[in-house]
């Protein structure tokens, strides 16, 4: 498996990994199949997401998805993150090898959970 | 002390070619070149007997008799023609084949195309230490069984089942016994004749030969074991497997399986030093951490760890200056994780955790270190990142 040197960057240097104390909302997903779970959680401020912070187990295209996930949400509105899908995050990291698309999915499945729990009202 | 990078710890994988048998292959690429079936010149005749000379070396290792090996291309087309060969021929006395969970998938894959030609295939759980139970097996015999197929060490978990009192069992019950003995003939004794091997497969690249090249051992009495040939055209082989014989690669596993005999004893016991010696060390520097299948019944030169809180594909790449392999499959089509260790009861998320370490004849007490170290260092960034393994901290709100 041949991964581009911006996945392994964000895999070796995972951006804002960790938690986030004072979130507005935060989403566990998993792949029921592979078993890779990503935690992710956001704080909005004045209708932006401010920051972004994940915790992942998982493969390498599963940690380097998240990371990358976390640059794409900060400085997004909620409705703008709606925007982010699972090709769009593997485009972010210049291509994720397809048999790994399931990575940039479970990115894409947070959004979805992070941006219904954000509606509801965290 | 420095050490050489990458290190190269995936013998269950491919072994490198020792010196010594490139050094023995090399005439028969050039000066002495013949086709070992040319029986009318001086080429044909060393080439004839240089193959010989290495049926010889081969018989030998596993205490069988020359006339007993035959050549092939490697354990998986050796394990494709005893159990076909022998679905074939035994057609009229019965239909019945009895395995086991972990065999590799050269014999599982083979067994799934014999069902689809009407051969009935019993496939047996192991325990959670990886063992067949002979017992098991023993029951599962039926008036229609013809062949009972079950490997000798296997290529995950490097766990050993026992031959000798399985092959007691097939002579009892008159049934032919198939060993795939890829992962074990030049690591630890096989002794077909005592062990009541009928068949068994074996590969020179995973005893420091060259790829591509492998024998069946085929008994020649008590009983004579008949084979229907996969591959017709010419009759080389005794009319069991035909084809021009791969002399350069032939010399070369024969040469690799005159250095294994003569090393063996000695070799096993220096790497069983270093595999104990890399599994304290992990042990002792991570908690949380597996080890698969039975550590008594197992090869010196394996080692498999689950790290829970880990996937293995990250795991390999966060040590990417260290060649070992995972049973994860994240990057596989299904995502399913190894057979062998779902078989032994390992969770998903165990088995995909999963790192097998095979060391081998070229591996140092350094390297173990090193990888130890590594392994160590990159578990626990990895389990810092992981948002199921924070043993201490509250859950979040869902």
């Amino acid at each position: 498996m041949l991964f581009n040197d911006t996945i392994l960057d964000h895999f070796r240097n995972p951006r804002n990994a960790g938690d986030l104390s004072d979130a507005s909302a935060t989403v566990e997903v998993t792949n029921p199949v592979c078993g890779d779970v990503l935690r992710l959680a956001v704080r909005v401020e004045a209708g932006r997401i401010s920051v972004a912070r994940f915790k992942t187990q998982g493969c390498v295209a599963a940690i380097a998805s998240s990371s990358v996930l976390t640059e794409m949400l900060a400085g997004l509105t909620p409705a703008d993150a709606r925007g982010i899908t699972a090709q769009k995050i593997s485009e972010a990291l210049g291509g994720l090898p397809p048999a790994t698309l399931h990575a940039a999915q479970l990115g894409a499945d947070a959004v979805a959970a992070i941006l219904r729990k954000l509606s509801s009202g965290g | 002390m420095a050490v050489k990078l990458p290190i190269y710890m995936d013998n269950h994988a491919t072994t490198r070619v020792d010196p010594r048998v490139v050094e023995a292959m090399l005439p028969y690429f050039t000066e002495k070149f013949g086709n070992a079936a040319s029986r009318n010149h001086e080429f044909g005749w060393k080439a004839e007997e240089a193959v010989e000379t290495a049926r010889g070396h081969v018989a030998r290792l596993i205490h069988a008799s020359p006339r007993e090996i035959v050549f092939t291309s490697g354990a998986t087309e050796s394990d494709n023609l005893a159990l076909k060969g022998v679905a074939e021929a035994y057609r009229k006395r019965g239909n019945h084949i009895i395995t086991q969970a972990t065999e590799h998938k050269a014999v599982l894959d083979t067994l799934k195309r014999l069902e689809q030609s009407g051969c009935e295939v019993t496939c047996l759980p192991v325990s959670k230490d990886g063992l067949v139970d002979p017992d098991d097996l023993r029951r599962a015999i039926t008036p229609r069984t013809i062949l009972l197929s079950i490997m000798h060490a296997n290529n995950e978990i490097g766990v050993v089942q026992p031959i000798a009192e399985i092959g007691r069992i097939a002579k009892e019950k008159d049934v032919l016994f198939h060993v795939d003995a890829a992962q074990s003939v030049g690591k630890i004794p096989v002794d077909a004749e005592k062990d009541g091997v009928d068949l068994l497969a074996l590969s020179a690249h995973k005893l420091y030969g060259p790829k591509g090249v492998g024998a069946l051992y085929v008994r020649r009495k008590n009983p004579r074991v008949e084979l229907a040939a996969m591959i017709d055209g010419g009759g080389h082989e005794r009319g069991m497997r035909s084809g021009t014989l791969n002399v350069p690669g032939i010399v070369g596993l024969g040469k690799a399986c005159e250095i294994c005999q003569q090393e063996m004893a000695e070799e096993g016991e220096r790497l069983r030093a270093l595999r104990d010696k890399l599994k304290d060390a992990i042990l002792a520097g991570l908690d949380n951490t597996f080890i698969n299948g039975s550590m008594t019944q197992r090869l010196p030169q394996n080692l498999n760890l689950s790290f829970a809180g880990v996937e293995g594909e990250a795991l390999l790449m966060g040590i990417n200056d260290v060649a070992v392999s995972s049973g994860s499959a994240c990057t596989s089509a299904t995502l399913e994780p190894s057979h062998v260790l779902r078989a032994l009861g390992v969770s998903e998320d165990l088995a995909h955790s999963s790192v097998r370490f095979g060391l081998g004849r070229f591996n140092t007490a350094e390297e173990v270190e090193y990888v130890a170290a590594r392994v160590i260092e990159t578990v626990k960034r990895l389990r810092e990142l992981s948002p199921l393994y924070e043993a201490a901290k509250p859950r979040p709100p869902r």
